[in-house]
């Protein structure tokens, strides 16, 4: 190598100025002679000063109080929104549409109950009192039974849950499937049912899940502890289901909860919570009526089988969650891989998948095996989130097998790199800077 | 923490640092809303332990950078007065076209390098403050300096 071309490799770190001084000797003596040498240099120069002068650039206090000002005005804006009129759908209507179709006894429960088991997450922040609503929530507040129907996402299309909520204890069952779902949140277990094979199956509950499994109403409540000193807006008086009603709106930083209730009784109706991202309509409340407590009962039912599986659902990897993508892309979807990785959706194929994996040419263990595994999958994706775990879905548009696309990444916690998963269901480590764009 | 409390005691620092990677008040402002609500929209996903300042600094090179990329084609919007460059090889070159320039060609660097080059030589922070920032080693904010500002000189030789 010529000492030109020596040099030139050090004018960068010269003009950053990382030379020992022996070699910025060097590359001094060389720039006397070397106009090339020079020019480059000087180009180098003109980049750092042009970087160097930016640092002289404020703003004015007045620009950045407005700056302020507009951000919260959209926030404001957005928050104070009339609730979407929407469509009314009457439960009995959509229990006739249930899917009838065996689902291979409890071969894919466990998938169908971990995608139900939502899991809430809550950051709430001690708040200022000002306004309460205080009669409203009251009984939401109190009650030691409630019974409700929940909906996730859209009114329309969402699947509706059916609650009976005593203490610690949750019977659910679906819309859109025939399992039902008993839940002892005290001992972190569940008792699976599944009516039409008459199969039953405990399901372990602790470790991570167990965190992330709140009992809905419980849950509502934190959020209305949380906002009920914030100031409520009155929504004014509005009809819901031949009930005169009134409604008030609060909203916190993550958080939008809407109550209407009976207007002469002050009972909730109906409670919109917009969490995040994701809508909960809470409706047909009752509460503290009679239940009968066998419902909520963790013993086998007569006449049902208890499965000797086990089903472990406390540990949880990356590649339960490539599989899950494969059956979703594989049975579902045509060889395509979701449009979005949302609650809504995949509680709503959640059962589609089951049967499709009933349908298998495979042995029972096997597609226990993979229901849960599937169920799995569900459990490491969305505990993604809630640990803090930066994470992207880009998959929409992807065909299986598409390895020069990225379906999906994330940043597992302490490392710094990302888990990048492609169309081929593939995956490495990447740097940050690697990234898809 | 409070998001109000948030952007409080941040808005300001988002503004400053947004301005001197766009250059235009406007933009800025796009950045700090853009910083800011997405911030909001993920409240949930954050914990007790955010260090918002330096999470901050981070999103929000981050975001001027990519708004940078988006608008990269259109006109300067403002122009500040700075000291001319002294004549370069080609010909003068009024700085800040050259500014305009820099935005352009930092936008399509590689993301590390570009928020290396951000915080060492516009925010004028310390190797180690940045290794800090960036959750790395000195010696790799150094080689990311260093790829970033050649790749600079590569991209703009024509201009210079």
């Amino acid at each position: 190598m010529s000492t030109h071309e020596q040099i030139s490799e050090l004018l960068v770190d010269f003009a950053l100025r990382e030379l020992s001084d022996q070699q910025s000797s060097e590359v001094k003596a060389h720039l006397t002679e070397c106009q090339q040498c020079n020019r480059e240099l000087r180009r180098l120069q003109a980049i750092l000063e042009c970087a160097a002068n930016r640092r002289e650039l404020w703003l004015d206090e007045q620009v950045c109080e407005s700056a302020k000002e507009a951000l919260f005005a959209v926030v404001a804006n957005r928050a104070m929104k009339e609730p979407t009129p929407r469509l009314t759908i009457r439960l009995e209507s959509i229990r006739r549409t249930i899917m009838k179709s065996k689902i291979t006894k409890l071969a894919t429960a466990a998938a169908i109950i971990v995608a139900a088991l939502i899991t809430f997450y809550f950051v709430g922040n001690p708040l200022a009192a000002t306004v309460t609503f205080a009669d409203v929530i009251k009984p939401i507040l109190k009650a030691h039974t409630v019974v409700l129907d929940f909906i996730v996402g859209s009114e329309e299309t969402g699947p509706v849950m059916h609650d009976i909520v005593i203490g610690s204890r949750i019977r659910r069952t679906f819309s859109n499937m025939d399992t039902i779902m008993i839940i002892d949140l005290d001992n972190a277990k569940m008792l699976t049912l599944d009516p039409p094979s008459k199969g039953a199956a405990y399901i372990d509950i602790q470790g991570p899940l167990r965190e992330g499994t709140k009992n809905l109403v419980e849950f509502v409540r934190k959020v209305i502890t949380n906002l009920k000193d914030l100031p409520v807006q009155a929504l004014g008086q509005r009809e819901i289901d031949g009930q005169k009603a009134v409604g008030f709106l609060a909203r916190g930083h993550n958080e939008e909860i809407t109550i209407w209730a009976d207007a002469k009784t002050a009972t909730p109706i109906r409670i919109e919570l917009l969490y995040g991202q994701t809508l909960y309509i809470l409706k047909n409340i009752e509460f503290d009526v009679p239940v009968e407590e066998s419902l909520v009962s963790m013993d086998v039912p007569a006449g049902y089988t208890l499965s000797d599986k086990q089903f472990d659902m406390t540990q949880f990897t990356e590649q339960d969650f490539i599989t899950s993508l494969r059956l979703y892309a594989e049975h579902l979807l045509a060889g395509s891989f979701p449009q979005s990785l949302s609650l809504e959706d995949l509680m709503n194929q959640t059962p589609r998948i089951g049967e499709k994996i009933g349908q298998l040419n495979i042995s029972d263990e096997e597609k226990t095996q993979l229901g849960m595994t599937l169920g799995r999958g569900f459990v490491f994706f969305q505990q993604l989130g809630p640990n803090g775990v930066d994470w992207h879905y880009a998959g929409s548009g992807v065909k299986l097998g598409e390895g020069d696309k990225a379906i999906f990444w994330y940043q597992p916690k302490g490392s710094q790199t990302y888990r990048v998963i492609y169309g081929d269901l593939s995956a490495k480590d990447v740097a940050p800077e690697n990234l898809p764009k | 923490m409070t998001f109000k409390a948030v952007v409080d005691k941040y808005s300001a620092a988002v503004m400053n640092t947004a301005i001197r990677i766009s250059r235009d008040s406007q933009k800025a402002q796009d950045v700090h809303q853009e910083v800011f609500l997405e911030i909001l929209r993920r409240w949930h996903k954050y914990n007790g332990q955010t260090n918002w300042g330096a999470y901050l600094y981070r999103t929000t090179v981050r975001k001027a950078i990519e708004m940078a990329k988006q608008s990269r084609m259109e006109p300067l919007v403002e122009q500040h007065e700075y000291p001319t460059l002294r004549e370069g090889p080609d010909g003068p070159l009024r700085t800040a076209e050259l500014q305009q320039k820099l935005t352009v060609c930092l936008a399509r660097l590689p993301r590390r390098q570009a928020d290396v080059f951000v915080f060492a030589r516009i925010e004028g922070l310390s190797y180690a403050k940045i290794a800090e920032l960036l959750d790395c080693s000195q010696e790799t904010v150094r080689v990311h300096l260093h790829r970033a500002l050649k790749r600079l000189g590569r991209e703009l030789s024509h201009y210079l």
